[in-house]
């Protein structure tokens, strides 16, 4: 019998020179070759940007009919090879379920979405009524919730569901998970799990949190690090789950404590009894917090918890329901003596080359200096910020919040799509703003990277919904 | 004589063209209901003419084909169709104009300069429309509607001049993302 | 109160809407203008357009306010009146067009053979305004992250404003496309359509009065009783 997915030689490259010597030429995986069998349900992981969301845009097609890239090899979906296809016609085999789904929904109700699929490949009304019931069942929505009041999960779901319902019996679903809490995660795997089990659907998920999924899955593909000169992963395809897991240092967060007594330094942010909602959800209730110069707090919780919100709170970007939030500084200081890092870098880069975006609000041009040294800027100073790759924007736009000193700095997810190598130069500038700060700097992160949450602070607050 | 280029529209660019809609609709909601109760004509082109010029330069630049600015004001009507009905045929005529002569001007969008002339002249061109408007739905006469001369000359030069201001910066930023492997 | 499910044809209420725009502004300065306005406003209520009525009253008080007071400058008082009329009149025609929910137009538009990518067009722009709005805010907030303020630097914040904002249009509608075509969306089948349109009883009935209501008043506008 055919496999379903049968990948030969698969290359890519975003070195779009053409002509271009193979052996010249950056790969980002080369020469790839496996098989997926009917029924699997196969984990595809490895740190940001290595390459597993490319991987699945080359099986569903959107490599290279809609994003340009370099590529070599083939793929056979159902025995039949692809490289003529369009994405609709692999529309037809492959289901894809993509990241952000905020930005994907298009209709003002939950029905309307999902029958939109179904719609495009034309099917009958009553067929669709009867598709649309049994996904508003197994996914737990409603037929005429406003897909605005959506939760990140329960937009997810609907994603999820618009896919399900074109009836495909291949499913990528990319990263899934990144706005699920832990038990809208565990819903939504065991469907898969079902589907696969049950069905026969076979179920490619690219997620980076394995601890969630490896209960769930029947092989992991795992993009390492390549040894080879110009190839930038390969893939290690394992088959013994239980091995894996073993082998995976997972940082239990349950288990962490707060390791110092409180200090009697100045309180800089006091928050009492604060409530704060969300349309109908109350993401905070009677919620009291302090904190004091030169602490180091890591913010835990499930995604969809409230932790960006909270950063958004003590920055006086947005207002409590009621309590209060006081704080040492005054609204004018704040902007100077705060540094606050987003979690996505587009939002605060815009300046035309690296250099002037790292000089603009530098307090002091050696600590710049280093900072690029630090870095690895020194060949990037005169290209423009957003032609840097994304790990390169999120230390880039790190770099430039802490070149202005500040005395308290929030990190919202400051490693997220950093290799080794990148998360070490990140803490390490970290510590060199330590040494440098007048006053003992204080530092708020979330973080649910287990690389960096024992560097990044001491003290835990968990968040819980 | 060279004929002008028409290409066939990709969902992708349906979908730029669309949310760059949605964006220049935005930046000009906080001034339209105030401009909305000056009647003086020529005031809500002036008013509109710097974010309409801006990004609509923008998504020339990125969809650089014929229509484009016709599918802009198409879909901009549309949602003003829902609010003013007029609005729907004030957009769609301004941007066959504007687009129009562009187009006979310059042949296609590779060219800058129908960018500049296409984008910096939409919300100019909105000023004939609005007093054919005013003159059938109204009753209000040519003479009414423009008021003093003077002021009506400022505010025409006006609307043209940030208009293409706002096409020029359009441009610029553009520039930058291209270099930036962006656009 | 009005319900969503008894709305009038989204196709007929877009026509009456620009209808009543058009005869509204046109008989402003007539002396049963109220009366005018006063037959509608009763239709409105027959058909449950009550609460549609209500969420226009800010709109009527603001703008209304804002018109007369600038009239008020250099006008007469019969100017003033007229002009606070006008804004009545828009609001009149817009209690038909805001009602309509921007899915049921695509999809009678759809039935009408008008291209899907057309009527795609308009939900993308009507749910992104939403969208951008928020992203806005995160872009304004970063810029407030960088110390940046409009009135020290207004150069460098327009360029820290819309720097990220392109960047994010870009990459909001580059995924969106892929989402879409993922989602077996083509400019070039028609698909079929989950929910029909169907002009019924209510929507006859609901022309029927209007005409009723209309009538008369563009005969007297023409001149009638004399």
């Amino acid at each position: 019998m055919k496999p379903t997915i049968k990948v030969k030689n698969l290359s890519l490259s975003y070195d779009l020179e053409e002509n271009k010597p193979r052996e010249e030429r950056i790969w980002i995986f080369k020469d790839l070759n496996f098989q997926i069998e009917e029924g699997e349900f196969i984990l595809i992981t490895g740190s940001s940007g290595c390459g597993k969301s490319s991987l699945m845009n080359m099986i569903n097609g959107v490599i290279p009919n809609l994003k340009d890239a370099y590529t070599e090899g083939y793929v056979y979906i159902l025995g039949k090879e692809m490289s003529h296809t369009t994405v609709r016609q692999r529309t037809r085999l492959v289901g894809s379920v993509f990241q952000n789904p905020r930005e994907q929904i298009i209709f003002d109700q939950v029905a309307d979405e999902i029958v939109f699929p179904m719609e495009n490949l034309g099917k009958a009304p009553q067929e669709m009524q009867q598709i649309l019931d049994e996904l508003l069942r197994l996914t737990g929505l409603e037929k005429h919730a406003k897909t605005a009041t959506l939760s990140g999960g329960e937009k997810q779901k609907l994603m999820t569901a618009c896919t399900l319902g074109m009836g495909q019996k291949i499913l990528i679903l990319d990263e899934p998970l990144a706005n699920m809490d832990a038990r809208s995660s565990e819903e939504l795997l065991k469907l898969l799990k079902k589907l696969s089990e049950e069905k026969g659907y076979t179920i490619i998920l690219v997620e980076h949190r394995e601890e969630i999924v490896l209960p769930y899955v029947d092989r992991v593909f795992s993009f390492v690090n390549s040894s080879a000169e110009n190839v930038c992963k390969k893939i290690d395809i394992r088959e013994d789950i239980e091995d894996y897991i073993e082998e995976l240092r997972i940082v239990s967060t349950e288990g962490a404590k707060n390791t110092k007594e409180r200090g009697n330094t100045e309180i800089l942010f006091s928050v009492e009894q604060m409530d704060y909602r969300i349309g109908n959800r109350l993401l905070f209730n009677d919620f009291s917090w302090q904190i004091r110069r030169g602490e180091e707090w890591v913010v835990l919780g499930d995604n969809g918890c409230g932790k960006t919100t909270l950063f958004r709170l003590l920055n006086d970007f947005i207002k409590p329901n009621s309590g209060k939030i006081s704080s040492l500084f005054s609204k004018k200081e704040k902007r100077k003596k705060l540094g606050y890092v987003l979690q996505n870098p587009d939002y605060q880069l815009f300046m035309p080359n690296v250099r002037s975006e790292l000089y603009l609000r530098a307090k002091s041009p050696d600590f710049a200096e280093e900072l690029i040294h630090l870095f690895r800027l020194e060949t990037m100073l005169d290209r423009h910020p957003l032609s840097l790759s994304e790990g390169q924007k999120r230390k880039l736009g790190f770099a430039c919040i802490i070149a202005n000193e500040p005395e308290v700095l929030f990190l919202d997810e400051p490693t997220v799509g950093l290799d080794n190598a990148s998360v070490e130069q990140l803490l390490h500038a970290l510590d060199l703003l330590k040494t440098r700060s007048e006053k003992k700097l204080t530092v708020i992160s979330i973080s649910h990277d287990k690389r960096a949450i024992p560097h990044l602070g001491n003290r835990f607050l968990e968040l819980s919904k | 004589m060279n004929k002008i280029k028409l290409e066939a529209f990709t969902i992708k660019d349906i979908v730029f063209l669309a949310v760059i809609t949605a964006v220049t609709l935005l930046a000009s909601a906080p001034i339209a209901p105030i401009v909305m109760t000056v009647t003086k004509l020529g005031a809500q082109a002036c008013a509109m003419a710097l974010p309409f010029g801006l990004l609509t330069s923008i998504g020339l630049r990125k969809v650089k084909k014929s229509g484009s600015l016709i599918i802009i004001g198409f879909f901009s009507g549309l949602v003003l169709l829902l609010m003013a009905p007029v609005m729907f045929f004030n957009q769609l005529v301004a941007t066959l104009l504007s687009e129009g002569l562009a187009l006979v001007l310059f042949k296609s969008y590779e060219n800058r300069k129908a960018v500049l002339f296409s984008a910096g002249l939409f919300s100019f061109f909105t000023i004939p429309t609005t007093a054919v408007v005013n003159i059938l739905a109204k009753g209000r006469t040519l003479a009414e509607q423009i008021g003093n001369p003077l002021s009506f000359i400022l505010l025409v030069v006006g609307a043209a001049a940030l208009g293409f201001a706002g096409a020029l910066i359009g441009n610029r930023i553009a520039d930058e993302l291209k270099k930036a492997g962006k656009l | 109160m009005n319900n969503p499910e008894k709305n009038i044809h989204p196709i007929l209420s877009l026509l009456f809407s620009l209808i009543l725009f058009v005869t509204g502004l046109l008989f402003v300065k007539k002396p049963w203008f109220w009366i005018y306005l006063a037959s509608f406003f009763l239709l409105f209520l027959l058909f449950c357009f009550g609460r549609t009525m209500l969420r226009l009253i800010p709109f009527v008080l603001i703008l209304g306010a804002l018109t007369a007071g600038l009239t008020a400058v250099n006008g007469k008082p019969s100017d003033i009146l007229y002009a606070f009329y006008r804004v009545l009149a828009i609001a009149l025609a817009g209690v038909l067009s805001i009602s309509v929910k921007p899915i049921k137009l695509v999809r009678a538009f759809n039935q009408l053979k008008v291209p899907r990518w057309l009527t795609l067009g308009l939900l993308i722009v009507i749910r992104f305004m939403q969208i951008f709005y928020e992203e806005i805010q995160q872009i304004k907030q970063a810029i407030v992250v960088r110390g940046i303020r409009f009135t020290e630097t207004p150069l460098l914040w327009a360029r820290a404003f819309f720097i990220p904002l392109i960047v994010r249009v870009l990459n909001i509608s580059e995924g969106l496309a892929i989402s879409l075509e993922t989602r077996a969306f083509s400019t070039e089948s028609e698909g079929t359509s989950y929910e029909i349109i169907a002009f019924e009883k209510r929507d006859w009935l609901f022309t029927a009065l209007f005409s009723a209501c209309l009538l008369p008043f563009i005969y007297l506008s023409l001149g009638g009783l004399k």
